[in-house]
C-alpha cells in the first residue's frame, strides 16, 4: 500500500543516479515490483474467497511477474550493468531532512529481487498442494502476500526509513503467520516471542538510524556509504555507534546469538511460511542490511567488527551443535538456517562482502527446497518427528532424492551450490586473518554434513515407524522441489574464482554494481588447498553420520531377536559396538550439546523469562504498591500534616481522593523545594 | 491593536458559542420525543465552525490581535483551534448514540461539550495569565459536571467528584503560581513578561511561580506524579466524556503549557526543562508498566493517555536544556505534530471501545475475545488505532514517535540522550499492552459465542471512526500533511 505513492506521484521523480551503468525501463520502472505485491494483497482479500484457489491465483500470477521483471534486470546485469535509484518526496522534516520512498537497482537489489520473487514464487506454488483444505487459506495467502510484498519494500529501500517500514511490515507479517493456527496456545506465543524478540532488536535500528539522520541530514544508503567512504569527519565521530545499533537490529532479525531464540519457535507456523522465512524474506534482512551499508563497516565502524565476528562465529559453531539433538525436523533445519546465517554474518562481519552475500544466495535455494521437503513428509506423516518416521525413501522417491541434492549443498559437498559459498567464506576468513574463526567455521562444515547425514538416515532409511501408510505427494508439491533441487545443485557455478560468463564477469562483479566501491578481497583463482579441507571436514560429517546412524537400531534388534537366533551373539556383538559408538556420540553431544541445548533452554531462556518476570514484578509493585497502596505508606504523614489529625475520619468515608490531592501538594512541594534549594 | 474587537477573527468562537445557545433553546422548546434535534444542532454547529476557520487560514490578512495583545489570532492559534474544532465534532458524533439510549439530558449535555470546546478555542489565541485562566477555567467547568453525567451510577459520581476537587486543587496551585508570576514581574501579558523575566532567573520566588503554573498545567496533562484522578475519571465517565478528557481536554492543557513555556518563560527554561524531564520519565515509566496489569480497556486507555502524554512532553525536556533556536522551534512543532496525530488515533480507539461496548456489553479485555471474526470491520479499526498508538508504521503514530524521538535525539546532550533511551524502552513496552488488546480481538477465542447480540452502530459513530481512520492513515502515509500544520505553529516558538 505504502507503494502507491510512488503510482501516483510518478512524475515527481526527482532524483535518478546514471552512472557509467545503463538504467533503462526495466530500471526506471522497477518501482511497479514493489507496489504490485499490495495491489495483489488488495485483490486478494476482496476477491480472494470466491475464487477457485482460494486467493492463490493473484498471489502466484504477482510473484510470477515480479519473478520475470527480477529475471530480465539480472540478465541485464549480467551483459551491461545496471545502476539506478528514484525515489518520491514523502515529507521534509524540520528544515534539511528529507523522507522519500522509493526504489533501488543494482546489483544487490537485483540479486534480492530474484531471490525474494523467485523462491517466493516456488514456494507459493507448493503452498497450494500444502494448504489444501487448510483453514483460512485466503488470510494465509494475503499474509503470505504481505510478508513478501515487505521484504521487497525492504530490499528496495534507497533508504533507512523505508527500509524500517519494510522491516516492520515483515515483523508483522510474520506474526500473523506463525499464529496461523491460533486455535493453539502455543502457536500465537511463538508468534509473539518472534515479534518482541525482534521488537527489542528493532530499538538498536530505530535509534541507529535517526543518528544517521541526525548526523548526516539523508537517510539515504548511497550518501551514508559515500560518507563513510570519503571518511567525513561528522559520521566518523559516531560512526562505530551507528555500526553497533545497526548490528543490533540485524542480530534481531538474522537470529544472531543470543536473539536466536526466536527462530526455532516460528516453526509453529505452517511449513511454507517456514521455508520462505528461512530462504528467502525474513531471516535474511540483517545480512542484507550489513551488505547494504557495508562501506560503513569496511571504511570507519572497523572497531566493532572483531565483536561482529564473534558473535557470529558463537551462532554458526553452537546452533549447529543443536541441530544433532533435535527430534523434530523443522527445527534441525531451523538450528541449522541459524548457524548458517552465522556463516553469512561471520563473512560480512570480516569484510567479505561478496563471499556472505554469495552465501545467502545459494542457502536461499536450498534452504527454501529443504524446508519443503521436510513440508512434504510432514505432509505425508502427519509428525514432524524424525521418530515418527524413517525408510520413507521408498514411498516418496522424489522428495528423497532432492533433499539429499539440498543437504548435500547445505552440507558443502562438491559440485553443489553451497560448497562454493562455503568455500569462498573459509577463504575470506583466512585471507582477513581470522585464522582460529577459520577453523571453527571447517569445524562447523563438519557438524552441519553429520546432522544432515543423520536426517536423511533418520528420515527416509532404516523402517517406518509412524501410522498409515505414507505417500508421495502430489505433483503440485514435488515439481517445485525439483525446480528447487536444480538450482540448488547448480547455482554455486556462478562465482567459481576465475571463471567468468559473457561480458561482465561472475556473480563478483555482478554484486559489485553500486555506487561506492566496496573493497572487499575477491580471490583471482580457485584456492583448491582450502576446498579440500573444507571439502574434507563436510566427508568425515557425513561419513561419521553415517556410522552411527545408518542402522535402525530399535527394529533391528527385535528382529535379530525373533527372526535369526544363531546370528544373534554376532549381532549383539555389532549392538555392544553400537553401543560404544552411542557412547562417542554422548562425548561429543553430551559435554558440548547438551550443555548448549541446557543453555539454550534455561539461560538465555531463562534470562528472557526472567526479564518478562521482573517487568511484571515491576507493573504490579507499581501498580499495586505506588499507584493504589504506596501512598497509603509514604503520604499519610503528609496527609496528616496537611490536613489534620482529624481528617482520618474524612479520609476514611471519601476514598481516597484526598491521597491524591496529598500526593498532588506533596509532589509540587518536593519540585519547589527541590529547585529552589538545589537548582 | 487597542480595544477594537476583529469580528471576522473570532468568528469561530461565535458560531461555537451561538450553536451552544441554540441548543439550549431548543432544548427548552422541544418536547422530550424531539430532543434528538440538540444533538443535530450541535453537531452542525461546530462543523459550521470549520468555515470560518478555513477561510481565516487561507486569507493573507495576518495576525488579529485583540485587547491590547490580550487575544491573538494567528497562525498557532488557528491550527490549534482547527484540532479543537475537529476533535470536538467527532466527540460529539461519538455520543449522539450513547447520550440518546441512556436518556440522560441531551440539551444540557451539547451545550456544555459546546461550552468546553470553546473555552479551548479561547485558550489557543489567549496571551495573557488571564484569557488564559478564563479559557482553562472554561474547558474544566462543563467537564467537572459531564464526568458525572450517569447519575445512577456510583462510579460516575466518585469520577465527578474525585476529578472535580483534584481540579479546584490544581487551579488553585496554578492561580498562586500566576498571582506570583505577576508579582514578581508586573506583567500579565505573555510578552511582557518573558521580557521581564531576563534577570530573575534565579530568584526564588520566581521559580516557586514557574513550578506552580507547570504543576497546574500538568494536572490537564495528567502527568506523573499529578495523574492520579485519571484513570478514576476516566473509567467512570461516560465513555465519549473520557474520550474528550483523554484527547481535547489533555490538549488544551498542552496548549497552555506550550503558551506559558515558549512564548513566556523561555528564559526560565533551566526551571521548567528539567521539572519537565523528570514528569516526562515518570509519565512514561509508571504509566506502561501500570498498564501492563490492566484488564479494564477503559483502564488501559487511561494509563496509555497517560503514557502518551508523557511522549508528548519529551520535547518540551529537550527545549528546556537546549539554547538552539533551531532546536527549541523543532521541539515545539514536534509536540503540535505529536499532539494532532495522538488526538485522531486515541479519539479512534474510544470510538471503538464505545461501538464494541454495546456489542460485547464489557469493558472487560477479555471480554473482547472473537470480537474480530464477529465484527471483522471494527476488529479491523481496533488493529488500526492501536497499532497507530504503538507507533507501527505506516500508521499515523509512527510519524509522531519519530518527530519525538529525533527531536530529543538532536537535542545533543547526555540528558536528552537519556531521555531518548528511555523513551524507545517504552515504546516497547507499550507495544505489548497494545497488542495485547488486538491479539485478544483476533486471535483468542470467544468465551460465549452462543447468545451475542448485534447491536448496530450508529451512522454517526460510523462516521467518526472513519473519519479518524482516514486521518491514520493519510497522516500515517503522507506526514508531510501534519508536517504542514505544525510547521506554521513554529513562529510563536521563535518570535
Amino acid at each position: 500500500m505504502t507503494n502507491f505513492l510512488l503510482a501516483a506521484a510518478e512524475e515527481e521523480v526527482h532524483s535518478a543516479v546514471e552512472a557509467a551503468y545503463t538504467s533503462g525501463f526495466w530500471a526506471e520502472y522497477a518501482w511497479i515490483m514493489l507496489v504490485i505485491p499490495w495491489i495483489a494483497v488488495l485483490g486478494i482479500i476482496f476477491f480472494g474467497k470466491r475464487m477457485k484457489y482460494l486467493g492463490a491465483e493473484i498471489a502466484i500470477g504477482m510473484l510470477a511477474f515480479n519473478t520475470i521483471w527480477a529475471s530480465i534486470l539480472f540478465i541485464l546485469n549480467i551483459t551491461k550493468g545496471v545502476v539506478y535509484e528514484g525515489a518520491v518526496t514523502i515529507a521534509e522534516i524540520g528544515s534539511n531532512l528529507i523522507f522519500e520512498l522509493g526504489w533501488v537497482v543494482d546489483g544487490l537489489s537485483i540479486m534480492m529481487y530474484f531471490v525474494v520473487s523467485f523462491v517466493g514464487l516456488v514456494i507459493f506454488i507448493y503452498a497450494v498442494g500444502y494448504m489444501k483444505g487448510d483453514v483460512r487459506v485466503t488470510w494465509f495467502f494475503a499474509s503470505f502476500t504481505i510478508f513478501a510484498g515487505s521484504m521487497l519494500v525492504l530490499v528496495g529501500a534507497p533508504n533507512l526509513v523505508q527500509l524500517i517500514i519494510g522491516w516492520e511490515g515483515v515483523g508483522v507479517a510474520s506474526y500473523l503467520l506463525i499464529g496461523h493456527y491460533w486455535e493453539q496456545k502455543e502457536n500465537s506465543s511463538a508468534g509473539m516471542k518472534a515479534f518482541f524478540t525482534n521488537k527489542v532488536a528493532d530499538i538498536g535500528l530505530i535509534i541507529g538510524a535517526i543518528m544517521v539522520g541526525v548526523t548526516l541530514g539523508t537517510f539515504k544508503f548511497s550518501e551514508l556509504s559515500n560518507a563513510a567512504a570519503e571518511h567525513a569527519d561528522s559520521l566518523a565521530l559516531v560512526a562505530g555507534m551507528i555500526g553497533a545499533l545497526l548490528f543490533f537490529g540485524a542480530m534481531g532479525k538474522s537470529a544472531q546469538f543470543p536473539f536466536h531464540i526466536w527462530l526455532p519457535d516460528a516453526m509453529a507456523g505452517p511449513t511454507p511460511v517456514s521455508a520462505l522465512m528461512h530462504a528467502a524474506t525474513m531471516v535474511t534482512a540483517g545480512v542484507y542490511l550489513m551488505a547494504r551499508t557495508f562501506p560503513l563497516y569496511q571504511n570507519l565502524a572497523e572497531d566493532i567488527r572483531p565483536w561482529m565476528v564473534a558473535i557470529a562465529t558463537i551462532t554458526l559453531f553452537a546452533m549447529g551443535l543443536l541441530a544433532l539433538v533435535a527430534d523434530d525436523i523443522k527445527k534441525v533445519l531451523a538450528y541449522s538456517t541459524v548457524s548458517q546465517l552465522g556463516y553469512m554474518m561471520v563473512a560480512v562481519a570480516a569484510g567479505g562482502y561478496t563471499a556472505g552475500v554469495f552465501h545467502l544466495f545459494t542457502h536461499a535455494f536450498f534452504k527454501a527446497l529443504l524446508f519443503l521437503g521436510a513440508g512434504s513428509v510432514i505432509h505425508a506423516v502427519h509428525s514432524n518427528n524424525m521418530s515418527d518416521m524413517g525408510g520413507l525413501r521408498k514411498d516418496m522417491p522424489r522428495t528423497y532424492w532432492t533433499f539429499v541434492i539440498g543437504s548435500a549443498a547445505l552440507a558443502g559437498i562438491i559440485p553443489f551450490s553451497g560448497f562454493w559459498s562455503k568455500d569462498e567464506i573459509l577463504v575470506t576468513l583466512g585471507h582477513e586473518g581470522y585464522t582460529a574463526v577459520m577453523w571453527i567455521a571447517i569445524a562447523g562444515a563438519f557438524i552441519t554434513a553429520f546432522y544432515m547425514t543423520r536426517a536423511i538416515m533418520l528420515t527416509f532409511h532404516g523402517s517406518y515407524k509412524g501410522h498409515g501408510h505414507p505417500h508421495e505427494s502430489e505433483p503440485v508439491m514435488t515439481v517445485p522441489l525439483i525446480i528447487l533441487a536444480g538450482f540448488a545443485a547448480v547455482v554455486g557455478f556462478l562465482n567459481i574464482p576465475g571463471v567468468e560468463f559473457g561480458g561482465r564477469g561472475n556473480f563478483t562483479q555482478w554484486l559489485g554494481m553500486r555506487e561506492v566501491v566496496m573493497g572487499d578481497h575477491h580471490p583471482t583463482a580457485p584456492d583448491w588447498g582450502m576446498a579440500a579441507i573444507g571439502l574434507g571436514a563436510a566427508l568425515l560429517g557425513v561419513l561419521a553420520g553415517l556410522a552411527l546412524f545408518a542402522r535402525d537400531k530399535a527394529t533391528q534388534q527385535e528382529r535379530d531377536k525373533f527372526e535369526i537366533p544363531a546370528l544373534y551373539p554376532l549381532l549383539r556383538r555389532k549392538y555392544y559396538m553400537d553401543d560404544a559408538a552411542l557412547g562417542l556420540v554422548w562425548l561429543i553431544k553430551a559435554p558440548f550439546a547438551r550443555a548448549i541445548d541446557w543453555i539454550n533452554d534455561y539461560i538465555i531462556d531463562g534470562v528472557v523469562n526472567t526479564m518478562g518476570f521482573l517487568t511484571a514484578g515491576l507493573a504490579q509493585l507499581v501498580y499495586g504498591g505506588l499507584d493504589q497502596r504506596g501512598i497509603d505508606l509514604g503520604f499519610n504523614a503528609f496527609a496528616y500534616a496537611s490536613g489534620g489529625s482529624g481528617e482520618r475520619l474524612r479520609r476514611l468515608q471519601t476514598g481516597r481522593v484526598q491521597q491524591y490531592a496529598s500526593v498532588f501538594v506533596g509532589a509540587a512541594v518536593m519540585f519547589v523545594i527541590g529547585f529552589v534549594i538545589f537548582g | 491593536m487597542g480595544y477594537d474587537i476583529d469580528y471576522l477573527a473570532i468568528a469561530p468562537e461565535i458560531t461555537v458559542a451561538v450553536a451552544a445557545m441554540v441548543v439550549l433553546s431548543l432544548d427548552l422548546v422541544l418536547p422530550r420525543r424531539q430532543k434528538y434535534w440538540t444533538a443535530i444542532a450541535a453537531v452542525l454547529g461546530v462543523g459550521f465552525a470549520a468555515f470560518p476557520l478555513i477561510t481565516l487560514a487561507i486569507s493573507d490578512s495576518g495576525a488579529a490581535s485583540m485587547f491590547n495583545g490580550s487575544y491573538v489570532v494567528d497562525d498557532f492559534a488557528l491550527v490549534l483551534k482547527g484540532l479543537f474544532v475537529a476533535a470536538g465534532y467527532l466527540v460529539l458524533l461519538m455520543s449522539v448514540q450513547y447520550i440518546e439510549s441512556d436518556r440522560y439530558y441531551q440539551g444540557e449535555y451539547y451545550f456544555l461539550v459546546l461550552m468546553s470546546i470553546l473555552g479551548s478555542m479561547v485558550m489557543a489565541s489567549s496571551r495573557d495569565l488571564i484569557v488564559l485562566f478564563i479559557g482553562l477555567e472554561l474547558v474544566s467547568g462543563p467537564l467537572f459536571l459531564l464526568a458525572g453525567w450517569r447519575k445512577g451510577d456510583a462510579r460516575s459520581n466518585e469520577a465527578s467528584l474525585k476529578y472535580f476537587l483534584l481540579g479546584v486543587l490544581s487551579a488553585a496551585i496554578m492561580l498562586y503560581g500566576m498571582s506570583l508570576l505577576y508579582g514578581a514581574t508586573g506583567e500579565v501579558t505573555f510578552d511582557g513578561i518573558r521580557a521581564a523575566s531576563a534577570g530573575m532567573t534565579g530568584e526564588p520566588l520566581f521559580i516557586l511561580a514557574v513550578l506552580f503554573v507547570v504543576i497546574g498545567f500538568a494536572f490537564k496533562v495528567s502527568a506523573v506524579p499529578f495523574h492520579f484522578w485519571a484513570p478514576d475519571t476516566y473509567e467512570g465517565a461516560p465513555t465519549p466524556i473520557t474520550a474528550y478528557l483523554s484527547v481535547s481536554s489533555k490538549a488544551a492543557g498542552f496548549v497552555g503549557l506550550l503558551i506559558i513555556t515558549y512564548r513566556a518563560l523561555p528564559e526560565a527554561s533551566a526551571v521548567w526543562g528539567p521539572a519537565i524531564w523528570i514528569m516526562a520519565v515518570l509519565s512514561m515509566t509508571v504509566a506502561n508498566l501500570t498498564a501492563l496489569r490492566q484488564q479494564n480497556i477503559v483502564r488501559l486507555l487511561a494509563y496509555s493517555s497517560v503514557a502518551q502524554a508523557g511522549f508528548m512532553l519529551v520535547p518540551f525536556a529537550v527545549a528546556g536544556v537546549s539554547n538552539d533556536v533551531d532546536a527549541l522551534g523543532s521541539a515545539f512543532t514536534a509536540t503540535i505534530t505529536y499532539l494532532i496525530i495522538y488526538a485522531f488515533m486515541n479519539l479512534g480507539a474510544f470510538a471503538i471501545v464505545i461501538a464494541g461496548a454495546r456489542r460485547t456489553r464489557t469493558g472487560d479485555i477479555d471480554g473482547w475475545a472473537g470480537f474480530g471474526r464477529r465484527s471483522p470491520v471494527l476488529g479491523f479499526l481496533a488493529a488500526v488505532f492501536f497499532f497507530s498508538l504503538a507507533g507501527i508504521p505506516p500508521l499515523a503514530g509512527w510519524y509522531a514517535k519519530f518527530v519525538m524521538f529525533s527531536s530529543a535525539i538532536g537535542g545533543g546532550s547526555v540528558w536528552t540522550g537519556l531521555l531518548a533511551a528511555i523513551a524507545a524502552v517504552n515504546a516497547v513496552i507499550a507495544f505489548y499492552y497494545y497488542a495485547r488488546v488486538v491479539k485478544t480481538i483476533w486471535m483468542d477465542e470467544a468465551p460465549d459465542a452462543a447468545g451475542v447480540e448485534y447491536e448496530p452502530v450508529a451512522g454517526s459513530l460510523r462516521l467518526a471512526l472513519v473519519l479518524a481512520a482516514a486521518v491514520v492513515f493519510i497522516a500515517g502515509f503522507f506526514p508531510d500533511v501534519i508536517n504542514f500544520f505544525s510547521e506554521t505553529t513554529r513562529l510563536l516558538a521563535s518570535g
